[in-house]
């Protein structure tokens, strides 16, 4: 048994924020903006990043495109020789545009850009345009500060000479632009004001000012593409992807000084920008939602905005979740399931994977219900959930009305049960595991998951502590249809939303492009998962007191870092659709093991089943089979098998229309099929969770690569070029170098060192090199305020080996970073700076030099990866050489803590300065703390006007009587006074239910039964079986001895003692502790 | 030529706004050049500041010697009840005037083939 500290997710709500508190609704502004200013700039190529010139173009609105009327170059403090380079281009090159009249090209200087282009484009409500906007704002400021919430920058855009100092200083004519980091696809952009006043007391800026400054808008072209299509772009890819024409592609990057070459190349970059932007708000305005164009953030966005079109409320504003079950449902959630089963062998498979898993659990477990319901109701289930998992097999769950009854969550004190598990397995970080459970604490686990445990473990049923399901009532009224990208109706009063999509969308691949993409990016990547699931965090000027929720407790939390959710977060439609897909998972699993044989990996919706053309047994450490010499092997189903015993029986679950949705629900994926279109025998190797790669054998015995796993490496800078248009043609998903570190990997895993050989490529010895970006105020800590370390600048950051460092050098304060440079030839002789001291080093096995961590070791270390989830075939931790199959090891939970929001930026960015080191500031994946006084449910705060005027055409005595809440405080609300929270959360429910024309009787009616209920999961009499009662001569022993003493040497509390000595159950381990020094005294 | 195309956005969107209406156009005599587009108090301004419509400079011009030839001048009135007199009867005049626009448009395009 392995004892770790477990981790589980938790709901919080925030002291601070009045209930009532309701974003003032802005007056959205039109879908489009008239005008915008489209941007690229060029720098110096130093660690500065220095503005060296600009290109722009200024565009209206006209006949359904952006029209440019005014292209033009800017710069700022250029030596004359440079100036006089972009001006003699300007003056050699026609704008090319004829109306209304600007033949040549413009030349401005920085100031005059600012003052006569930028800002008037934006005071007139049209937007800056660029693609990744921040770097080309973060440019042409030319002063920046720090915000306190720890993401955000503001960039100053004017200054003025003050002639009293003689110095310059930031003015306040015009507002700070706001940039908040939220990842590496998105940011928010907004104003900051100053209201500074002039000598005379009157404003600097008028309020009419202010509001037409207020207009100015944003977009990043690369987070538009990515909203529309849920992947990431930079300007080449993108123009690629939208099949642009050769004279829009992008120039070949011009280093060195400003030549007529750098001047075209950047010129043809803002070209490409407009093209593109063009391209994409058609796209855009195809979709019949109110969305403005700088608020598609992402896939998400565009869900939400559908769904309201649809009129359907957000849970948060529709439903009143008490927020124990929000606390339970997020106690339940775990991300999607990875692992690795076969370590290190290689396998013949099958590479199956689930149709549109998420839409598809959506659909088995009726989420529809639960999105248009009128209101939701909780129900006391233990004894039927426990009845439904005693009887339930396997086979049971083939059935499609089983899945809508595994709507519920049951808490238990887990015994050995297969359940998922948050801990930190490597030491380090919480990492998600299926394994045995032993946990003496009750803990909440969605239905799903508790069906899981039942099939994967020896048939034994998780014993519930209690249980409640979630029911939905009544339809909300006034929902209607709408118009997905303006062609495909859906209506949720008229069949369920995500059949109507994912059928559409096998009927349009191959016809419509787009839309059939939309389509994926709508089921997959919004409307089905994402948007209940979405927590942000948020940092404060200062600490607020949080209530934290878990599963059997709560508390308060004094804290900077907050969790902020959205309107559609809804945890218990969240975790219930997650662990429904890893109940799929350990379906498809259990029966690739009832067939004999075994899978590889599993990721997400995926998985690898062993199989071949022929059925066979392959030998590999820990198989459940024996070979005629008695080695351990793992069978291979034929291919036959597969489909017959694996994939076929999940066509009884089938959510689709199998006229339309030809696919099996459980597919063998498109990359089992050679170019013929005919099964090919695939391989898989892999490493651990997600670190893995699947490939063929050609007749002549070579390997080829046709998936691989970017996972763990997809940080590192690629150490060659690789132009997207050859990986569009050889149909690779990941840049080549990844494909060429998987080649060696296996052929040393494989073939052995000596003929690994033969696949170390030349870039192997070159130094590992991430490329960081200062998007935070948190990285420009991390870079000790350096000069050059400005926002959105971006560097090369070798990676050291920091054991092999010098004695004189401190480890710990050794971090290099050198100026941004994509040529890795260069890389070796360039100068780098350690952040800390700013001191200049060169990297390299010279003795004066640093030595680094070459791509050679990275793949060295990474192949040797051990995965720490699980045990070894023999039972023993896996280790860097451990092959076979792995076994699951049983997690002995020792405390529970609360976590926040876990994935932070860092594997998802892959460039954040934080990753190469922890970052103390950066609060994801840490654990509220406990502290405070303050208690959620009576913090006081008065009730909204409307609720006041409201309470006071009711008679106080029948509220007091049915709601239990004193007349004093009634009175109080009435007159506006503050009110606790618990009254306030009453009245309010009372109030939105009379809102809706529910009779007062009535209502109080359902919240007396409703609240029953609460009070009936809350006060469980049950005793949890880890209490017991000190037997008889243990009780004497106790009674014999010395409070004092007692309290003293076991560190219990007086109370508790004086519970045992009157024989009440107390905590096992609570008895152990005294036990244990009773023992003590007597030996 | 536009000198500054950025500030002739700006000068475009502030008309825009102050008309409110992103497609203006006079209903006198169909004119949308926005240059020539200005916001009209009906009744007078100080009769009714919230009452607008759009009117083109000519029209305006025209509209306001119409009222002059109809004796409703744009003075403060002295009481209540004169105030909705002269509101009414500068509505009035408004609307025979559109009226004749209206019938004169229609005459036009009886002719159309």
């Amino acid at each position: 048994m392995t004892k770790l500290d477990i981790y589980t997710r938790v709901h919080t709500v925030n002291l601070s924020d009045s209930d009532q508190e309701e974003d003032v609704a802005e007056n959205d502004p039109p879908r489009l903006p008239p005008s915008v200013v489209v941007l690229d700039t060029e720098t110096t190529e130093d660690l500065g990043l220095d503005l060296e010139f600009g290109c722009y173009a200024v565009c209206d609105w006209l006949d359904g495109i952006y029209v440019p009327r005014e292209y033009g170059i800017l710069f700022d403090k250029l030596k004359s020789e440079f100036e006089q380079v972009i001006r003699e281009y300007a003056d050699c090159h026609p704008s090319g545009i004829v109306e209304p009249g600007q033949p040549k090209l413009r030349v401005r200087t920085h100031t005059d850009f600012i003052k006569n282009v930028f800002w008037p484009v934006l005071r007139a409500g049209g937007a800056a345009v660029g693609l990744n906007l921040g770097f080309d704002l973060s440019r042409i400021a030319i002063g920046y500060s720090e915000k306190q919430d720890g993401r955000s920058f503001d960039f100053f855009t004017r200054d003025y000479l003050d002639k009293k100092t003689g110095k310059r200083k930031l003015s306040s004519v015009v507002p700070a632009i706001t940039r908040t980091s939220i990842d590496s696809k998105k940011s928010f952009y907004g104003l900051h004001f100053s209201f500074a006043h002039k000598a005379d007391g009157s404003p600097v800026l008028s309020k009419e000012e202010v509001a037409e400054f207020r207009k100015s808008r944003f977009v990043d072209v690369r987070t538009l593409a990515f909203s529309l299509t849920n992947q990431s772009y930079s300007l080449e890819t993108l123009l690629i992807a939208l099949d642009a024409p050769a004279d829009v592609m992008k120039l070949k990057y011009v280093p060195g000084p400003i030549t007529e070459e750098k001047i075209e190349y950047c010129f043809h970059d803002v070209k490409g920008t407009l093209w593109a932007l063009n391209k994409l708000v058609a796209e855009f305005l195809r979709h019949p939602i109110k969305l403005p164009i700088d608020r598609a953030y992402s896939p998400v966005s565009l869900a939400k905005s559908y769904l309201k079109k649809m009129n359907i409320i957000p849970p948060q504003e529709k439903f009143d979740i008490p927020p124990e079950f929000q606390a339970a449902a997020m106690e339940a959630f775990y991300a999607g399931r990875a692992e690795t089963k076969i370590r290190k062998i290689e396998m013949p498979v099958v590479y199956l994977d689930f149709t549109s898993q998420y839409p598809s659990v959506f659909q088995l477990l009726r989420g529809q219900e639960i999105v248009i319901a009128e209101s939701l109701a909780f129900e006391e289930c233990t004894a039927e959930a426990q009845a439904l998992l005693d009887g339930l097999k396997r086979e049971d769950l083939f059935e499609r009305d089983v899945w809508p009854q595994l709507r519920f969550f049951g808490q238990l004190t887990p015994d050995g049960d297969i359940l998922p598990v948050r801990a930190a397995y490597n030491g380090k970080t919480p990492n998600i595991a299926f394994n045995h459970f032993v946990y003496d604490q009750p803990i909440f686990y969605a239905g799903p998951e508790l069906a899981d445990a039942k099939i994967s473990g020896n048939g034994k049923s998780p014993k519930l502590l209690k249980a409640f399901r979630v029911v939905p009532q009544g339809i909300q009224p006034g929902l209607g249809p709408v118009m997905l990208r303006g062609e495909v109706p859906i209506d949720p009063l008229e069949g369920d939303l995500a059949p109507k999509i994912v059928e559409s969308r096998a009927r349009v691949k191959k016809s419509n492009r787009w839309l059939a993409n939309f389509l994926k990016v709508m089921a997959n990547g919004g409307m089905f998962y994402g948007l209940f699931a979405q927590v942000s965090p948020e940092r404060k000027d200062q600490e607020v007191a949080v209530q934290v929720f878990t599963g059997n407790q709560t508390f308060v939390s004094l804290t900077r870092d907050i969790e902020k959710t959205g309107d559609w977060y809804c945890p218990l439609l969240a975790s219930l659709i997650v662990s429904a897909g890893h109940l799929l998972l350990a379906m498809a699993e259990r029966s690739v093991r009832d067939a004999g044989s075994c899978h590889v990996l599993m990721d997400t919706d995926s998985l690898a089943a062993v199989s071949s053309e022929h059925s066979r047994f392959i030998p590999c450490p820990g198989g459940p089979h024996r070979l005629p010499d008695g080695r351990e092997a793992v069978k291979a189903l034929s291919w036959e098998e597969t489909l017959e015993t694996v994939v076929e029986p999940f066509d009884r679950l089938h959510p689709y229309d199998r006229n339309r949705v030809e696919d099996h629900f459980l597919k063998v994926d498109d990359i089992n099929l050679g170019p013929d279109g005919r099964q090919r025998q695939l391989y898989a190797f892999s490493i651990s969770s997600k670190r893995y790669c699947l490939y063929t054998y050609s007749g002549d015995g070579k390997r080829k690569i046709v998936k691989v796993s970017a996972h763990g490496l997809g940080y590192l800078m690629p150490p060659f070029d690789d132009p997207p248009e050859a990986r569009k043609t050889e149909g690779r998903e990941e840049h080549k170098w990844i494909y060429e570190a998987w080649e060696w990997i296996l052929a040393r895993e494989l073939d052995g060192e000596e003929a690994a050989r033969s696949y170390r490529m030349p870039w192997f010895a070159y130094p590992a090199m991430m490329q960081l970006t200062v998007t935070t105020p948190h990285a420009i800590k991390r870079l000790k305020h350096m000069p050059w370390a400005r926002p959105m600048n971006f560097m090369n950051a070798p990676l050291i080996a920091h054991a092999l460092l010098p004695p004189e050098v401190a480890a710990d304060h050794f971090s290099l970073v050198g100026p941004y440079n994509p040529n890795s030839a260069m890389w070796s002789d360039a100068t780098y700076f350690n952040r800390y001291d700013g001191k200049p080093y060169r990297i390299g096995v010279e003795p004066d030099a640093i030595p680094y961590l070459s791509y050679g070791s990275i793949l060295q270390s990474y192949r040797l990866h051990p995965e720490s989830k699980f045990l070894g075939p023999d039972g023993a931790t896996c280790n860097s050489d451990t092959r076979g199959v792995l076994q699951r090891m049983t997690v002995d939970g020792i405390t529970k803590y609360p976590l926040r929001k876990e994935s932070n930026r860092r594997w998802a960015e892959g460039n954040d300065l934080s990753l190469i080191e922890d970052d103390e500031d950066d609060p994801t994946g840490g654990i509220f703390k406990r502290d405070g006084k303050q208690s959620y449910h009576h913090v006081k705060q008065p009730l909204p006007a409307e609720v006041q005027e409201w309470l006071n055409t009711l008679s106080l005595k029948l509220i007091e009587r049915e709601l239990r809440i004193d007349r004093n405080s009634l009175r109080n609300g009435r007159n506006g006074k503050p009110v606790a929270r618990i009254a306030q959360k009453k009245l309010l429910v009372l109030f939105r239910m009379a809102k809706r024309g529910i009779g007062v009787t009535e209502a109080l009616k359902a919240m007396r039964s409703a609240s029953a209920m609460l009070g009936k999961l809350q006060n469980s009499k049950l005793r949890p079986r880890n209490k017991v009662v000190a037997d008889p001569t243990l009780k004497n022993k106790i009674a014999n001895c010395g409070l004092r003493e007692l309290m003293r040497e076991t560190g219990l509390s007086q109370h508790t003692i004086e519970a045992i000595r009157a024989g009440k159950a107390i905590r096992r381990k609570t008895l152990q502790r005294v036990v244990q020094f009773l023992d003590g005294r007597r030996g | 030529m536009i000198a500054e195309p950025a500030k002739a956005i700006l000068r475009r969107e502030r008309r825009l706004a102050r008309l409110g209406n992103r497609t203006p156009c006079c209903p006198r005599c169909g004119e949308t050049a926005l240059v020539c587009l200005r916001l009209d108090h009906v009744t007078g301004h100080k009769r009714d500041p919230n009452f607008t419509e759009i009117l083109c400079l000519n029209c305006h011009a025209k509209k306001h010697d119409q009222f002059q030839d109809a004796d409703i001048l744009m003075m403060r009135e002295g009481s209540a009840k004169s105030l909705m007199i002269m509101r009414l009867r500068a509505a009035a005049e408004t609307q025979r005037k559109q009226a004749e626009a209206f019938d004169h448009w229609a005459d036009e395009m009886e002719k159309w083939s």
